[in-house]
C-alpha cells in the first residue's frame, strides 16, 4: 500500500515537472550576454529559452526587434494532495519568474539592451530608455490579444 | 492556562506587527514597470496610486531635484524606494544603492546627500 502511494507521488511529481512547457531564462545565461554579442550568439545563448513574445518596434525613427522571455529569479514549492485511497501531500518546485526583454536593432540586428522592463526604462542610455513607452504599449497590446486568443 | 494566554498574547502581537506593516502606504515591484523617465510628477503620481512618505529637496553640483521616498514592498521585507525629478520630471527610481551606482554623478550625490533622512522605514 505504501509503496503504491509513493509510486503515485513520484508518478504525480514527474508529469508536474514534465508539464513545465515554458522555459525560463536563467541569471547564469543573461550572465553570458554583452553589448557585442552577435544575434547568432545570442539565440544560442537562450537555447531552449521560451521566447513568449517577439515582434518589431518602431520607435523615434527606427526599427526594433523585441524578444520577452521569462527570467527565473527563484523557486517556490507548489503542494499537490495526491489520492488513492489516502492522501498525500506532493511538493513540486515552480519557478518564479520575472519579464526579460532583448532588443536589436534593425536591420543590423545590433544588440542595444536586455533587461527587466524596469531596468531598461531607467537606462541611463536615453537611446533605450526612451523607446521603453513605445516598446511597453505594444508589448501590453500583444499580451492582451494573447490572453484574448 | 498559561500557556494558552501566552499563545493567544504572541498571537496577538503577531497580527498586530502584520496591521502595522500593512497600515502605510507601499508600492509593489509591479508598478513600477509602469514609469518612464520625462514623465512629469502627476503622471508618475498616477501610476503609483498613492502619496510619497516624504520629500527631499537636495541640490549637487548646481543642480536641483526632487527625491520622493516610498516604501517598497518586495513580498518579503518593506524599504524606503526613491523616485528622483530634475525640472519637474522624472529622472531616475530606485533603492539608495541604486541611485549611487547609476552613472548620474550629481544624482548619486543628491540622493546621498539625503540618505540619512531617507533610509530609515519611517522617515524623519
Amino acid at each position: 500500500m505504501s509503496i503504491k502511494i509513493l509510486g503515485a507521488a513520484l508518478a504525480a511529481t514527474l508529469i508536474l515537472a514534465g508539464c513545465a512547457s515554458h522555459i525560463p531564462l536563467t541569471r547564469e545565461q543573461v550572465g553570458r550576454i554583452s553589448a557585442d554579442t552577435s544575434a547568432t550568439d545570442l539565440t544560442a545563448i537562450l537555447g531552449k529559452a521560451t521566447v513568449a513574445a517577439e515582434y518589431d518596434v518602431d520607435a523615434n525613427g527606427q526599427s526594433y526587434h523585441v524578444r520577452r522571455l521569462a527570467l527565473k529569479t527563484g523557486t517556490r514549492m507548489e503542494m499537490t494532495m495526491v489520492c488513492s485511497k489516502t492522501c498525500i501531500p506532493v511538493n513540486t518546485p515552480v519557478a518564479v519568474t520575472t519579464q526579460y526583454l532583448l532588443i536589436q536593432q534593425l536591420p543590423s540586428q545590433k544588440l542595444l539592451g536586455w533587461g527587466t522592463t524596469e531596468e531598461l526604462s531607467k537606462s541611463p542610455d536615453d537611446k533605450i530608455s526612451s523607446i521603453m513607452p513605445k516598446l511597453k504599449q505594444v508589448d501590453a497590446e500583444r499580451q492582451a490579444a494573447a490572453k484574448k486568443s | 492556562m498559561i500557556r494558552t494566554s501566552l499563545r493567544t498574547r504572541l498571537g496577538a502581537l503577531a497580527v498586530a506587527l502584520l496591521l502595522s506593516a500593512c497600515a502605510v502606504p507601499q508600492i509593489y515591484h509591479e508598478q513600477l514597470q509602469q514609469l518612464d523617465k520625462g514623465m512629469d510628477q502627476a503622471e508618475v503620481a498616477a501610476r503609483l496610486r498613492i502619496a510619497p512618505n516624504a520629500v527631499y529637496h537636495p541640490q549637487a553640483d548646481g543642480r536641483q531635484f526632487a527625491i520622493y521616498r516610498y516604501l517598497m514592498n518586495n513580498g518579503v521585507q518593506v524599504n524606503p524606494y526613491l523616485v528622483a525629478f530634475e525640472n519637474g520630471k522624472l529622472v531616475y527610481w530606485g533603492y539608495l544603492d541604486e541611485f549611487r551606482r547609476q552613472p548620474d554623478a550629481a544624482l548619486s550625490k543628491a540622493a546621498g546627500a539625503v540618505s540619512e533622512a531617507v533610509l530609515p522605514v519611517a522617515p524623519r
